[in-house]
C-alpha cells in the first residue's frame, strides 16, 4: 500500500494529537510521539498518569467499551490504526499485550499457546506443535515444561504463567509488543530473567512497556516518555533522563522517586 | 485499666462464641433429628415393590410409586434440559454480550424478580396459561412450570459469575485477536464451568423437592401417563397426598419417598459441592 503518512524506514510508530476520553471524562491530551523500530519505549510517570490508557491505544483494546474513545491519530508502519475501518483483528495479530497480572487461560499449557495460533493460523498437527516448542523455547520455559505440556497453566508459578503468555503472544508473530508492569506481581529473581527476556526479544519486536520502576525503565529502555496527568511532559533516550532531564517535573519525579 | 478492658473482651468473647455456638448446635441437632426421623419412618418402606409397582388403592397393602419416580424424572430432566441452556444463553447475555447496557441491566432485574418470585405463584401462572386452556392437567404443564423457574434462576448466576470473573483474562483474549463469540465460549465460559456447574446443580436440587407449581401443573395420575400430555404424578406431589391420607399404608410410602427425595436433594448437593470447589487452588480466578 503507498497510503504511507511519513518515511516508515526510521519511524515505526507514530501517535498525532491523541486525545483520549473515558466518558466524558477526558484523561489523554495531545499525545504526541515516535518510535524506532526493534527498540524499547518505557512510559514513564506517577500513577494515574495515563500510561496504561495510553498502551491501549495501540490494540485498540479500549475498543471494547462503547464509552470510551480516542481522536487523533496512530500510526503503525504508516498506517493509521484508530481509522474506524481498521481491522481490528490484523491489528491485534500484529500487536501482542502483556497484562501486570498473568492472564493464562483455563487450559493445558499446551492449549494456551495453541489457541491464539488457531485464531490466525490454519496448521496441521504436527506444524502447530513445532510452532509451540519455538515460543516456549524463545520465553525460555520450554525446559521447564515440555513433560507437561497437557498439564493446566494455572499449576505454574506467576513468574511461569507471565512467560507463557508471553510466548502465547509471540506464537503468532506479533511486530509490537505492548507491557504493562509486566514483573508487578512475580519475585524479583524472576524479574530480573523477564527483564533479560525483554531485552533479547527486542532483535526481533519492538516494544512499549509500562516499566514497574525507573530502575527497570532505566535496565530495558532504549527511550523514556515522560507522563504526567495526561499529557506527555518529555520524550528522551533512556541515558539522558537520568543524566539530565531538560524538564523541570521529569527531574523531580526521578530525584523524588529513585534516591 | 489495661487489665480490666482485657477482662471485658475475654467477657464479651465468651458470650458472644457461646450464643453463636449454641445456635449452630440447635440447627445441627435439627438435622439430624429430621435426618433420624426420615431413616426410621421411611427406610422400611424403601422395598422393591415401593419402587416397582403402581399405585394400589386405598387400604390395600404392596403399592408402590413407580409411576411417580418417572413422572418425577422426567419433569425434572425435561425442564432442566430446556431451562439450563435457555438461562445460560440468557446469562451470557447479560453478562457478556450486553454487559453494562441498559437492556442488560433491565434483563437481569427481571430475573431477580423472576427468580424470587413463590414457585406457588408460577404454577398458577402456568396453570391459567396451559391447564385452562387445554382443558386438563399434563406433563407439559408441569416442565413448563419447573423450567420457568429455573431459567431466571440459572441467567442470573451466569450472569454473575461471568461478572465477577478476570478481566484481565477477558482483555488478553481480545488482545489475541479473539472474537467475542470465541472469547465467550472457549475462554470465559471454560474459566467458570465449574462454578457454574455446581449452581446449576443446586438449582436442580432446588426445583426436585418443587410441589407446589406442580399440583397445578402435573397434578397426580394413578398410573403410568403415556404421554406428557396427561396428568403426571411426581415423587413430591404423592408425598403431599398420601402424606395427609387416612391409611396408614400411604402414610409409609409417603415417609420412604421423603427419604428418598431427601437422599438425592443430598447427593446432588454434594456433588456440587465438589464440581464447585476450584481445581487450581494455587491462583484463584479474579
Ligand atoms: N475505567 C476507567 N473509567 C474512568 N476513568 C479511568 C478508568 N481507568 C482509568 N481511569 C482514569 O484515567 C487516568 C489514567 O489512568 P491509567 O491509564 O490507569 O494510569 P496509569 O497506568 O498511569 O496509572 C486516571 O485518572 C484514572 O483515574
Ligand atoms: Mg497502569
Amino acid at each position: 500500500m503507498n497510503t504511507k503518512a511519513f518515511d516508515t524506514n526510521n519511524t515505526y510508530i507514530e501517535v498525532q494529537n491523541v486525545d483520549f476520553f473515558y466518558g466524558k471524562k477526558q484523561v489523554l491530551f495531545n499525545n504526541c510521539l515516535t518510535h524506532r523500530k526493534n527498540s524499547i519505549l518505557a512510559l514513564i510517570g506517577p500513577a494515574g498518569a495515563g500510561k496504561s490508557t495510553h498502551l491501549r491505544l495501540y490494540n485498540r483494546l479500549f475498543d471494547l467499551h462503547k464509552d470510551r474513545h480516542a481522536q487523533g491519530a496512530v500510526y503503525i508502519d504508516g498506517i493509521n490504526i484508530l481509522d474506524q475501518k481498521y481491522d481490528l483483528i490484523k491489528l491485534r495479530k500484529n500487536v501482542g499485550m502483556i497484562f501486570r497480572q498473568p492472564t493464562p487461560f483455563p487450559m493445558s499449557i499446551f492449549e494456551n499457546i495453541a489457541y491464539g495460533i488457531r485464531l490466525h493460523y490454519k496448521l496441521t498437527k504436527s506444524t502447530l506443535a513445532e510452532r509451540v516448542r519455538v515460543a516456549l523455547e524463545t520465553v525460555l520455559l520450554w525446559n521447564e515444561v515440555k513433560d507437561r505440556l497437557n498439564g493446566h497453566a494455572y499449576k505454574l508459578t506467576p513468574a511461569q504463567q507471565q512467560l507463557l503468555c508471553i510466548a502465547r503472544s509471540i506464537a503468532i508473530d506479533p511486530e509490537l509488543i505492548l507491557m504493562d508492569e509486566p514483573t508487578a506481581e512475580i519475585d524479583a529473581i524472576s524479574a530480573g530473567k523477564l527483564e533479560d527476556l525483554i531485552g533479547t526479544l527486542k532483535k526481533k519486536y519492538t516494544i512499549i512497556i509500562v516499566p514497574q520502576n525507573l530502575q527497570q525503565a532505566a535496565r530495558v529502555s532504549d527511550f523514556s516518555i515522560f507522563f504526567n496527568d495526561g499529557r506527555i511532559v518529555e520524550a528522551v533516550p533512556t541515558n539522558q533522563l537520568f543524566t539530565n532531564p531538560t524538564n523541570k517535573q521529569t527531574e523531580d519525579y526521578i530525584t523524588g522517586r529513585s534516591v | 485499666m489495661k487489665a480490666k478492658s482485657l477482662y471485658q473482651r475475654r467477657l464479651v468473647n465468651f458470650i458472644m462464641l457461646s450464643i453463636t455456638a449454641g445456635c449452630a448446635l440447635f440447627s445441627f441437632l435439627v438435622l439430624v433429628m429430621l435426618i433420624i426421623a426420615l431413616c426410621k419412618n421411611g427406610y422400611p418402606a424403601l422395598t422393591k415393590t415401593f419402587f416397582t409397582a403402581l399405585p394400589a388403592p386405598p387400604g390395600v397393602d404392596e403399592g408402590g410409586v413407580s409411576n411417580a419416580l418417572q413422572g418425577s424424572i422426567k419433569m425434572i430432566l425435561f425442564s432442566a434440559l430446556i431451562g439450563v441452556p435457555t438461562g445460560i444463553l440468557a446469562g451470557l447475555y447479560i453478562g457478556e454480550l450486553a454487559r453494562n447496557t441498559r437492556k442488560a441491566d433491565f434483563v437481569l432485574n427481571a430475573c431477580g424478580i423472576l427468580s424470587g418470585t413463590p414457585t406457588i405463584v408460577t404454577g398458577l401462572f402456568v396453570y391459567t396459561l396451559i391447564v385452562i386452556p387445554s382443558g386438563h392437567f399434563s406433563g407439559f404443564a408441569g416442565i413448563t412450570a419447573l423450567t420457568l423457574i429455573i431459567i431466571p434462576v440459572t441467567a442470573r448466576i451466569t450472569a454473575e459469575i461471568l461478572v465477577q470473573s478476570s478481566t484481565a483474562m477477558r482483555e488478553a483474549a481480545f488482545a489475541l485477536g479473539a472474537s467475542q463469540w470465541n472469547v465467550t465460549f472457549f475462554v470465559l465460559l471454560r474459566a467458570v464451568r465449574s462454578g457454574l456447574a455446581s449452581a446449576i446443580l443446586l438449582t436442580i436440587a432446588r426445583i426436585s423437592g418443587e410441589t407446589a407449581p406442580l399440583l397445578f401443573t402435573a397434578l397426580n395420575n394413578n398410573y403410568e401417563a403415556d404421554s406428557l400430555s396427561q396428568p403426571t404424578a411426581s415423587i413430591t406431589v404423592t408425598i403431599f397426598q398420601y402424606a395427609l391420607s387416612p391409611f396408614a399404608e400411604r402414610n409409609d410410602i409417603a415417609w420412604g419417598a421423603a427419604l428418598l427425595l431427601t437422599l438425592f436433594i443430598l447427593a446432588v448437593t454434594l456433588i456440587a459441592r465438589y464440581t464447585g470447589k476450584p481445581q487450581y487452588l494455587s491462583r484463584p480466578l479474579r
